[in-house]
């Protein structure tokens, strides 16, 4: 007979409040294989972890009934203090009755009557435990960073500088992201490219790092530990290994194509390097707007080119490597305002821009060497609006999140241009000011200071008259109406995930939130990790996020990559499906089903009667297997177990809840 | 041929008679039947859902209620933005809200089953073999004509009730202006409301609405202000007096989409009684025709 | 007491007061703003804050247009015409109708009664006598008359009884659930 313990938590009163604990203590004590039940206020905590293994001790114990949170939240918590006792940390089981019962349920009488149940479940599934070991797989030592802007640069550096190699994969031309458009930064004003240029320098000639610009990922395959990413990387047409950079080849280019970098506000030739201080310094043809490339005609390149780098016939090249570690650094975008916002011109008026457009035009190496003049006759303007929260918190036709970085650059905005164009009326429309951040409130303060007009209000309505952009809203202060006749419009918009970020997502198996940003595994507590061993997150592709706060985040997730590349080889979870050979009937059924390429048909010599044959049957690669337990639910001939949840365990808490 | 049960209202029976001649004269050339609703009453537009709700869905739902019994196989189809309202909300509250729909059947002592859909001109002439029609029976180009297509509030809010896809720059108008030759501007106030409603009990406070309306199409340079509603085109042609002395721009012309399709399909200003617009219009047509094409 | 009645014409509206954040977008493009004493985000901010009495008093819910401008560009769906709607119903049924819209709406309804349809001239002549501005858009008359454009009465439905029965019907449900 079984020595099963059962340890009932209140939680505080987050179970306490709506079960009634000491009734389902006194329930599991008479249930059969029980030894010893109570209840304890915090069972996570020191003391009650102490409570357990004490009692383990003293009643001889030899399976654990934990009835707390979700086995999400502590199961690795108990199965460590397990590992300092007698009993094996798999002869575990978690009832989980808060999120699964006090949490979803206000009737305590029958919240405490379905807690009791699950319990009861557990007891019945736990008298079955099997003492299970975990084995051990090695680790390739590299790791993989989607994503080149300062997020993971800065996750690359960490790792690379902590003796682990890394590829840092872009899928534009260079490194940089979003950072390198920027022109000061806030709070400090420090020029975003002084500080973030160096950064992308480092990470060109750091030993430990390998550039993989114009690379995208299309396959993986494997594990923590051991995942198998296949890349492509797209045609260049120029010869990276002998290019020098000189430049040549853009000057004589005659194609004048909208600059991706500048967000349309100036032109570029077909080959082009994405902006002067890309990294890697060398250039690349756009195959969609060269002429060579669409029509056949020209070669201009390839005639100047002194070096003869051009390669027309380059051609998108797949590869495959292994990584023991991914971090996803995929970034964000600006939300399409044109197509969401009718009323405020859908896009059709230039001196509309963005807030990125206005760090190009703001910019020293932007498009107009820094001079804040409209796009439209090239005048300096002497209103400008400045509208917060565009496509942010905004459910109905935009995201219902706020973006969080936008109250700051807006007040920067509005910094830089009462700088430069001294006497310009600078109004912001906002809807709260969000400053929680260091020096942040300061400079809030310093910009009203300054003269930005702050208005209290979403602004309804954006048109032309004459050569003014009327902006209808309401100062919600003074609630009455106001109408700015501004020259210049600069709307702050949502940040949403990167586009591919499903597809990326989906191909690794990492979940995504209501908003596509990627899911952490937990918000306080695992924030740079997601449910998926070995993959990690880095900056703005797990929330809106400012570029202190995705620095930090990114050096997270190096700490966290280094910590399991510091390892040679790791722990894996022997809760893994097991194959009975002489109930296996070879039909393939968990072939198919199984997700992770884990089980295989082999073929074994078996005796039919007097008669020997070869039959094929499933085999299980330990290496492979996650543990989800699809295999069993296909097998016919019930063969496949899962260790931790067999089948008959299945049933015993079946039979426990029905019987 | 396409046939519906047709919904005239109170204003095309009296000051909008150049809308209801051309209506009268486009539909003939189109061959589109409209089976006048025996015995419609008015819509209830504006005081009717101001004095109660009941009523307000009732008197639309009544006229409703009388076309699907005579002719349950038609679609029902108004020329006038605030009767569309009106009948398209009392059709949608009687598919959408059983309470809605049990007040309408009590009071207007019928079944009303809210079977057939209610239309605009717009839907109508947006219809891909309408349009063809179109552009097939445009027998002179209004080449040039820079027209301002008003919408107006009704025929595209609420959405949830008009279903329009575009609430403020609706399209579907300028795309049918396209068709005669004339060059529908862009400008923003399309959809903003003309005020009409409070013409008569917040005079003075609504004048401000016309006259942005008017500003805007002008500074936009347009030449002409082209409505689907007569309450919208008489609330837009009587206010220019004030508008004139307010702000010294010109009057411009504003005539309604039926009109200016009538006049490309070959239809005299005396055919359909340009002459009784309150602000001239005749004129800007007239020179519209005699220009070549660039 | 006043906050039950509050909280029974908002579910009667359909709208949560709650779901408003007071961007003021609803206000910024009402037409009819500039001339109201309380703009659509204050008949919402009164509703969250239990002030019943101040919208009932308002002269917004009599001269909102039901242009539909405010729901439209909410980003919280927040539907306040039809919050407008049940408030005019309540303050009229508390006799608190502003004069005006009172006048229009008894020339209205006695119009339909007579000709089960809307009879422009007859309707603006009339309340153009009962609220003593004989001169409101009358320089428009000879123009009309000229043109034809006005009936001396228009087309009689045929069954005026029955309109009579709607009429007469339509007010039993005021303050229906």
């Amino acid at each position: 007979m079984s020595k099963i313990g059962v340890f009932v938590c209140h939680c505080g009163t987050n179970i306490a409040n709506t079960v009634d604990v000491e009734r389902a203590v006194a329930s599991a004590r008479e249930l059969p294989g029980v030894a010893f039940a109570s209840e304890y206020k915090y069972m996570c905590s020191e003391p009650g972890q102490q409570m357990i293994k004490d009692a383990i001790e003293e009643y001889g114990l030899d399976r654990v009934v934990i009835a707390s949170c979700s086995p999400r939240m502590h199961e690795t918590t108990f199965r460590k203090m397990l590992k300092d006792t007698k009993v094996n940390p798999y002869m575990l089981e978690i009832a989980n009755i808060r999120e699964q019962c006090s949490w979803v349920h206000t009737d305590k009488a029958k919240a405490t009557e379905k807690a009791i149940r699950l319990i009861r479940m557990s007891v019945a599934k736990a008298a079955r435990d099997e003492p299970l070991f975990a084995s051990s797989i090695p680790i390739e030592k590299r790791a993989l960073v989607i994503g080149g802007g300062i997020a993971g640069i800065q996750a690359a550096l960490d790792i690379a500088d902590a003796g682990h190699e890394v590829a840092l994969l872009e899928r534009e031309p260079s490194i940089g992201g979003k950072m390198a458009m920027l022109d000061k930064t806030f709070p400090t004003l420090d020029c975003s490219a002084c500080i973030s240029t160096p950064k992308m320098v480092d990470a060109g000639a750091h030993p430990n790092i390998k550039l993989l610009t114009s690379c995208e990922v299309v396959k993986t395959e494997g594990y923590i530990g051991n995942f198998q990413v296949t890349i492509r990387r797209n045609a260049r047409y120029v010869n990276h290994d002998i290019c020098t950079g000189c430049g040549l080849c853009e000057t004589k280019c005659p194609v004048k194509t909208d600059s991706e970098f500048n967000h349309g506000l100036s032109k570029r030739p077909a080959i082009y390097k994405l902006f002067p201080q890309a990294v890697p310094s060398k250039p690349v043809i756009d195959k969609n707007s060269c002429l060579k490339l669409t029509k056949g005609k020209c070669g201009v390149c390839e005639k100047v080119c002194p070096l003869g780098c051009i390669d027309y016939a380059d051609e998108d090249r797949e590869f495959t490597e292994t990584f023991g570690a991914i971090v996803f650094a995929t970034g964000y975008e600006l939300i399409d305002w044109t197509a969401l916002y009718g009323e405020y011109g859908g896009g059709r008026y230039p001196d509309m821009l963005t807030g990125l457009q206005f760090e190009r035009l703001v910019n020293a190496s932007g498009p107009t060497e820094g001079h804040i003049v409209r796009p439209s006759d090239g005048k300096e303007p002497k209103t400008v609006a400045i509208v917060k929260c565009v496509g942010s918190r905004d459910p109905k036709k935009g995201k219902s999140y706020c973006s969080r970085a936008c109250c700051m650059y807006a007040a920067k905005h509005a910094h830089q241009i009462l700088d430069k164009l001294p006497g310009t009326r600078v109004f912001i429309f906002y809807i709260d000011v969000r400053t929680p951040g260091k020096g942040y409130e300061e400079f809030y303060d310093q910009t009203r200071k300054d003269g930005a007009i702050y208005v209290r209000g979403r602004i309804s309505k954006i048109y032309k008259d004459g050569d003014k952009l009327v902006c209808n809203g309401e100062d919600t202060l003074l609630g009455k109406q106001v109408k700015v006749m501004a020259d210049m419009v600069v709307l702050e918009t949502a940040m949403t995930p990167s586009s591919g970020i499903e597809e990326l997502a989906t191909m690794f198996g990492v979940a995504r939130d209501v908003n596509d940003w990627i899911q952490e595994a937990h918000p306080k507590l695992r924030p740079v990790e997601t449910q998926v061993g070995g993959v990690f997150l880095a900056g703005t592709c797990q929330g809106p996020r400012d570029i202190p706060d995705t620095v930090a985040h990114a050096s997270a997730a190096a700490a966290k990559v280094v910590s399991l590349l510091n390892k040679s080889e790791m722990e894996t979870s022997p809760m893994i499906s097991v194959v009975r050979r002489e109930h296996c009937c070879g039909c393939g059924a968990c072939e198919k089903i199984c997700p992770y390429t884990a089980i295989t048909l082999e073929e074994i010599d078996d005796r039919v009667g007097a008669k020997r044959v070869k039959r094929p049957i499933a085999s299980v690669n330990s290496g492979l297997c996650q543990g989800c337990g699809a295999c069993t639910a296909a097998c016919r001939t019930g063969a496949i177990d899962l260790l931790g949840f067999r089948n008959a365990q299945i049933l015993e808490e079946v039979d426990a809840l029905c019987l | 041929m396409r046939k519906y049960s047709y919904f005239p209202g109170c204003s095309m029976e009296s000051t909008a008679k150049p809308y209801r001649l051309a209506t009268e004269y486009v539909m003939g050339k189109l061959g589109i039947g409209l089976v006048e609703i025996e015995d419609w009453n008015c819509c209830g537009a504006t005081s009717g859902h101001t004095l109660s709700e009941a009523l307000g869905l009732a008197l639309p739902a009544r006229s409703l209620a009388l076309a699907e019994k005579r002719n349950p196989e038609l679609d029902i189809l108004t020329g006038c933005a605030s009767c569309y309202a009106r009948l398209r909300l009392a059709m949608y509250k009687a598919r959408t809200d059983e309470r809605a729909k049990y007040i309408i059947e009590k009071t207007i002592d019928m079944p009303y089953a809210a079977a057939r859909e209610v239309y605009n001109f717009l839907d109508v002439f947006s219809l891909p073999d309408v349009r063809e029609g179109i552009a097939e029976r445009v027998v002179r180009k209004l080449t040039g004509l820079k027209a301002a297509c008003y919408y107006g509030c009704l025929n595209v809010r609420p959405a949830e009730v008009t279903g329009a896809p575009d609430r403020e720059n609706p399209t579907s108008m300028d795309e049918i202006v396209a068709l005669t030759g004339a060059e529908p501007v862009d400008w923003a106030f399309k959809a903003e409301c003309c005020g009409a409603a409070h013409q008569n009990d917040a005079a003075s406070a609504s004048r401000a609405l016309p006259h942005r309306i008017l500003r805007d199409a002008q500074s936009n340079g347009a030449e002409a202000i082209v409505t689907a509603c007569p309450m919208c085109n008489l609330n837009l042609e009587m206010r220019q007096d004030g508008y004139v002395n307010r702000t010294g721009m010109d009057r411009i012309p504003v005539f309604s989409l039926s009109e200016l399709l009538a006049v490309a399909m070959g239809a005299s200003a005396k055919r359909i009684a340009l002459e009784a617009h309150y602000v001239p219009s005749a004129a800007v047509l007239a020179r519209a025709l005699r220009r070549k094409d660039a | 007491m006043e906050n039950e009645r509050l909280n029974q014409l908002m579910e009667r509206a359909g709208v949560r007061q709650y779901d408003c954040y007071q961007c003021g977008k609803c206000s910024g493009g009402c037409p009819m703003a500039h001339v109201m004493d309380l703009k659509p985000r204050g008949v919402m901010r009164c509703a969250q804050i239990g002030s019943l009495r101040r919208i009932l008093e308002s002269n917004t819910i009599w001269l909102c247009t039901g242009c539909h401008t405010c729901a439209e560009r909410c980003p919280h769906d927040v539907d306040i015409p039809a919050v407008i709607e049940e408030m005019r119903y309540e303050a009229a049924a508390e006799g608190l109708t502003r004069r005006d819209s009172k006048v229009l709406n008894e020339v209205f309804l006695a119009n339909i009664r007579m000709f089960g349809k809307n009879h422009e001239m007859l309707l603006a002549g009339l309340y153009n006598m009962l609220t003593l501005k004989p001169l409101q858009d009358m320089a428009s008359l000879p123009h009309m008359y000229k043109n034809k454009l006005l009936k001396l009465l228009p087309k009689e439905p045929k069954n005026l009884t029955e309109i009579e029965a709607l009429v007469k019907r339509a007010e039993k449900w005021r303050g229906l659930k």
